[in-house]
C-alpha cells in the first residue's frame, strides 16, 4: 500500500511538470520575444546546457513576429511546442519578403525550469526528409530477400547479402547455413531474428575464378514456432550485369575475359542529334 | 535537274533516312541506341563517419523514374522498359570501384518492388552509407570517402540528384545528376548501348 502511495506521488510529481502549461508558455514567450529582438545572448539561458554551443553556432532567420500555436507532450519531461514565425530567411530573395512558417521545437523540463533542446542538423535528423517519413513494413511472414544472392565481380569486397525478414510475431532461429566452403565464407554472423526485425546474412567469395555469372547455392534452415523450415537460395558470383557491360563498353567476349586487375573506363557517350539541314530559300 | 532541286531532294532523302532510324531505334527522345538502360552521371559524393551513428559528411542520392509523364511528353516509339532496377557505380577518389544494384526493397526509402525495380512516377532515395554498408565498403571511422558515380537505370528515362550534407558546417549542397532536362534538351539520361 505504501509503495502504491509512493508511486502515485511520484507519478503526480512528474506529470505536474508537463501539466503546467502556463509556465511552459511563459518560458517560450520570453525566449521568442528575445529572438525577435535578435538577442541570442539573453536567450541562451533558455537553452539546455548541452546544446548551447549548437545554439550559438546556429544560423537564425530574421524573425519579425511569432505566435504560440500549441504543445504536445512527448513524455513525462519533454514537450513539442509549435510556434508560427514570420521570418526572413538567409538566401531567400528579398522580394519574397517575410514568410509565415510553423516551427516545432522540443522543450525539456529540468530542475531549473523549461529549456530548449537544439537539434544539431545531421543526416539522421534529416532521415524523415530522405525517406518521406515512410517506414518499412515487413510482410507478416518469415522470408528472405532478394531471391538470389549476387556477388558483384567488380567489387573489391566480394561480398553479397540477403536479408532474413521476420514479420511474424515470434522469433526465428538460424539452425544451419550450408554453402560451398571452398568458395565462400560467412561475412556476417546472425543467430536470431526477433519478431518484426530483419537481419542481413552476408557471404564473401574467396575464390579466384574468372568466369562471369557463375552459379552456386546456399541452404538455410530456420526454426520458427517449433518447426524447421528450409530455404534454398541461388548464388550468382562473379556477377557482371548488362549495365556494367554497357557502362564499360564490354562485348560478351571482353566481359568473359575481364580480370579483377583490369582497369575499366566508362564509355558512355552522349548521342549526337542529327543536324537539321538549313532551310533552303527559293531564289 | 536544277541545283536547287537536287539540294531539296538530298535534304528529303537525309530527312527520311534519319526519320526511319529514329522511328525504329530511337531511345527516349534521342537517336542512336536503345533506351532499355540509361546512364546518369553523379558529379560528387562524399561520406565520413566520425563515430557510430554520427556522420560528419553524408550524401543522399535520389533517382526518379520519370516515365509517368503526361500524354504527349514521351515519344510513342523507342520505349522498352517502363520499370527496372538501379545500378550504382561509385568511383572513389583513390580509383576504387564500388558496385551496387537494387535487388529487393531493403535499401533506401522502401518504394521499390520485391525485385528492386522502380516503377514509373516513383523516386528512390538512398543514403550513400546504406550502399556502402550493403557492399561491405564502409571506410574506416574518420576517413573520408569521396568520388563520383554513374547511375545505370534499367528503364527508359531517369533523372536524379545528389545532396551532400556537411552537418558540422550546417551546410548541404545539392547537385543534379547529368544530363538534366532543360528546355532545349529534353532527355532522361544517356542511352546505354550494350555491345
Amino acid at each position: 500500500m505504501s509503495l502504491f502511495i509512493l508511486l502515485s506521488v511520484f507519478a503526480f510529481s512528474i506529470s505536474a511538470d508537463v501539466s503546467n502549461p502556463q509556465e511552459l508558455r511563459d518560458t517560450v514567450t520570453a525566449y521568442w520575444d528575445l529572438m525577435v529582438r535578435n538577442d541570442k545572448a539573453s536567450a541562451l539561458k533558455f537553452v539546455l546546457e548541452s546544446c548551447r554551443n549548437d545554439f550559438i553556432n546556429r544560423d537564425e532567420p530574421k524573425v519579425k513576429a511569432w505566435r504560440y500555436i500549441g504543445d504536445q507532450p512527448i513524455n513525462e519531461r519533454e514537450v513539442e511546442v509549435t510556434v508560427e514565425l514570420e521570418a526572413l530567411f538567409k538566401g531567400a530573395p528579398i522580394s519574397a519578403g517575410f514568410q509565415k512558417m510553423e516551427k516545432r521545437e522540443t522543450w525539456i523540463r529540468d530542475e531549473n525550469g523549461w529549456k530548449l533542446k537544439v537539434t544539431k542538423p545531421s543526416p539522421s535528423s534529416l532521415a524523415a526528409v530522405l525517406t518521406g517519413g515512410r517506414t518499412e513494413t515487413l510482410p507478416s511472414v518469415l522470408q528472405i530477400t532478394p531471391s538470389t544472392l549476387r556477388i558483384q565481380f567488380l567489387n573489391k569486397s566480394q561480398v553479397g547479402r540477403v536479408t532474413i525478414q521476420n514479420g511474424t510475431e515470434s522469433p526465428a532461429e538460424i539452425v544451419s547455413v550450408k554453402f560451398d566452403e571452398s568458395r565462400f565464407e560467412l561475412a556476417s554472423e546472425a543467430h536470431m531474428i526477433q519478431a518484426g526485425e530483419k537481419v542481413p546474412l552476408a557471404l564473401r567469395y574467396k575464390g579466384t575464378e574468372n568466369d562471369k555469372n557463375l552459379q552456386s547455392s546456399m541452404s538455410l534452415v530456420l526454426k520458427h514456432d517449433g518447426q524447421e523450415k528450409l530455404f534454398q537460395i541461388p548464388i550468382v558470383y562473379n556477377y557482371l550485369s548488362e549495365g556494367a557491360r554497357g557502362l564499360f563498353g564490354l562485348t560478351e567476349e571482353q566481359a568473359r575475359d575481364l580480370k579483377r586487375t583490369d582497369k575499366l573506363r566508362p564509355v558512355i557517350r552522349q548521342p549526337v542529334k542529327p543536324v537539321e539541314p538549313p532551310p533552303v530559300n527559293e531564289p | 535537274m536544277s541545283k536547287l532541286r537536287a539540294i531539296v531532294l538530298f535534304t528529303m532523302v537525309i530527312g527520311v533516312a534519319f526519320g526511319t532510324a529514329a522511328a525504329s531505334d530511337t531511345p527516349f527522345l534521342q537517336a542512336d541506341g536503345t533506351t532499355e538502360q540509361v546512364a546518369l552521371f553523379v558529379p560528387f559524393v562524399a561520406f565520413m563517419d566520425h563515430e557510430e551513428d554520427v556522420n560528419d559528411i553524408s550524401t543522399a542520392l535520389s533517382v526518379s523514374n520519370i516515365l509517368a509523364a503526361p500524354e504527349g511528353i514521351l515519344p510513342e516509339q523507342g520505349l522498352g522498359n517502363d520499370k527496372g532496377s538501379i545500378e550504382i557505380y561509385l568511383f572513389t577518389s583513390n580509383g576504387e570501384l564500388i558496385v551496387f544494384e537494387t535487388e529487393d526493397n531493403s535499401v533506401g526509402n522502401f518504394v521499390l518492388d520485391d525485385d528492386g525495380q522502380l516503377a514509373p512516377g516513383r523516386t528512390w532515395q538512398v543514403q550513400i552509407k546504406d550502399i556502402l554498408e550493403a557492399t561491405d565498403s564502409l571506410p574506416p571511422v574518420g576517413e573520408v570517402l569521396s568520388g563520383y558515380a554513374w547511375v545505370i537505370a534499367n528503364f527508359d528515362a531517369a533523372q536524379g540528384t545528389s545532396t551532400i550534407f556537411y552537418p558540422s558546417f550546417g551546410f548541404a549542397q545539392g547537385l543534379s545528376m547529368q544530363p538534366t532536362i532543360t528546355a532545349d534538351n529534353i532527355q532522361g539520361g544517356i542511352p546505354v548501348v550494350v555491345p
